[in-house]
């Protein structure tokens, strides 16, 4: 039983994830994807440095931004992909892929329990501007994995440019904001301080959270149906006290909510098999 | 309405669409890229069940409403930012992934209403990884470098297509029943029993009969679908 970290060295989650590992002195290695003449055989990973054997790996997490060679990445996460689902890889394919559509992972969402906004995809403007008239405050955000700033939209903006590219719109949910990770079904909140409308690109703090039980329950249970080991949950609570869910990262950026470390410690005792 | 998801102006894709409204009688269109770059589409995401009677699609250039759409076939993996030729170059990257995450959407939504529903990263059915397919027909499995001199196999409902010897025939029929789908193309190395790729999609190899016969078949059976209230 042994913990795989691939990536960059410098990735802040897979820099976090090792530290925790020899840190706790778990079983484990960390491949650099920068370094050059990597290449798989069988399941041994052959590397100028020292090869690497996979066979009897608990935990795998790859994050595969700026390889050395992308081609590598590739054939690790297909390697992956056929362990048995007792090795805990962050994350399979079908998980990974979940939010390739944000309105397509909502259906997932909206069967976990939780509320999502309403929404209109649109290439027409006449709808685009009775969406806005309807809802009042309303935002839009891209469709696909692509990072967009999410920004409110003015009833008198120019909708005609809806015509060349489907667009998503969302009716504003108002409330507080949470971020949460879910670690097998470990569940860690934060609360976000912020009165941007996108704190990613506002200023933000935040503040360590419990979640009700049952809320809770639904975030393990939709990282569960989404086959994620490892995800970041975007909520909202609503003065209402209703629980909106926007998105579930797949490859979440957790590190910067995990001030005391015990995210990092969680997934390195999950990778690990522990 | 039976609705093909086709690359734009893809002839084999018009000749199948012209096969299914002669074998079914119902009307066929033909939903391309192009058609998501038109005023028309309004989804509704969001609470509620069943679909809104104020739900929009845009089918051969034409709004179509969403209830008029009895079944969806996807022909296409995904919308390729290489297609969009109308679209400004530093934005056919996002345009692309736009368009696919809406038509996933879309076709998520659908249920019964779609033939195959989408893979991972398919929109036009399972993709599992090339190992999988290969250990479901009991076969090597390779990644080739240079494609030339493949052999392909076509699959539909069973039978097969294609010039390569009997077992390639047969582990191709295999797996398009290991993931129950009724159609797929796979690809085999020219000179041994080696599974290069697959694709859930039909194929011109099997011609358009017999993908057609599949589809008319599958619009025939409204009774098990509807719309939800």
């Amino acid at each position: 039983m042994s913990a795989i970290i691939l990536g960059r060295p410098d990735d802040p989650p897979l820099a976090a994830a090792w530290a925790a590992v020899q840190h706790l002195g778990l079983p484990g290695s960390f491949v650099d994807l920068n370094e050059h003449g990597i290449h798989l055989v069988g399941s041994e990973l052959r590397r100028p440095s020292g090869n690497v054997a996979l066979d009897g790996v608990s935990g795998f997490y790859l994050r595969g931004h700026g390889a050395a060679d992308p081609s590598t990445a590739q054939a690790l996460r297909d390697w992956a992909e056929l362990t048995p689902s007792t090795v805990r890889v962050v994350n399979r394919r079908r998980g990974s892929a979940s939010n390739f559509s944000k309105p397509g992972q909502s259906l997932a969402i909206a069967a976990a329990g939780f509320r999502t906004p309403t929404g209109l995809l649109t290439t027409d403007p006449t709808a685009a501007r009775a969406f806005v008239e309807q809802h009042g405050k309303v935002i839009v955000k891209s469709a696909s994995a692509v990072r967009s700033i999410v920004r409110t939209v003015d009833v008198h903006e120019d909708f005609a440019s809806v015509a060349w590219c489907p667009t998503q719109f969302q009716a504003f949910v108002p409330g507080t904001e949470y971020r949460v990770h879910l670690v097998g079904g470990r569940v860690f909140a934060r609360r976000i301080i912020s009165d941007a409308v996108d704190y990613r690109y506002g200023a933000a703090a935040t503040a360590p959270a419990e979640l009700p039980d049952e809320v809770a329950g639904r975030c393990v249970g939709l990282a569960l149906a989404l086959g994620l080991e490892l995800a970041g949950l975007d909520l909202r609570r609503t003065p209402d006290g209703e629980w909106f869910c926007f998105e579930a990262n797949t490859s979440p950026v957790w590190t910067a909510y995990d001030e005391d470390g015990r995210i990092a410690v969680a997934l390195a005792r999950h990778l690990a098999g522990l | 309405m039976i609705v093909l998801l086709a690359h734009d102006g893809d002839p084999w894709a018009d000749e199948l669409a012209r096969r299914v409204a002669d074998l079914s009688g119902a009307e066929v269109g033909l939903c391309g890229p192009r058609d998501l770059s038109r005023p028309g589409w309004a989804l509704h995401v969001g609470p509620g069940d069943g679909r809104p009677a104020d739900s929009r699609v845009v089918v051969g250039g034409r709004a179509v409403d969403e209830r008029d759409v009895d079944l969806v076939v996807s022909l296409l993996d995904d919308v390729l930012p290489a297609e969009l030729l109308w679209i400004r170059e530093e934005d056919t990257d996002y345009v692309a992934c736009e368009m696919s995450a809406v038509l996933r959407y879309w076709l998520e939504s659908l249920g019964d209403h779609v033939l195959v529903p989408p893979g991972t990263s398919s929109l036009a059915g399972p993709d599992h990884p090339v190992a999988l397919w290969a250990r479901a027909a009991g076969i090597e499995w390779s990644r080739p470098e240079d494609w030339r001199g493949c052999r392909e196999v076509a699959v539909v409902n069973g039978e097969a297509w294609g010039d390569a010897s009997p077992p390639l025939r047969r582990a191709a029929t295999a797996m398009a029943g290991w993931a129950h789908v009724p159609w797929l193309r796979a690809f085999f190395a020219p000179a041994a029993d080696v599974l290069w790729g697959v694709a859930t999609l039909p194929s011109p190899l099997a011609g358009t009969d017999a993908p057609a016969r599949a589809i008319a078949a599958a619009a025939r059976r409204p009774a098990e679908r509807g719309w939800a209230a």
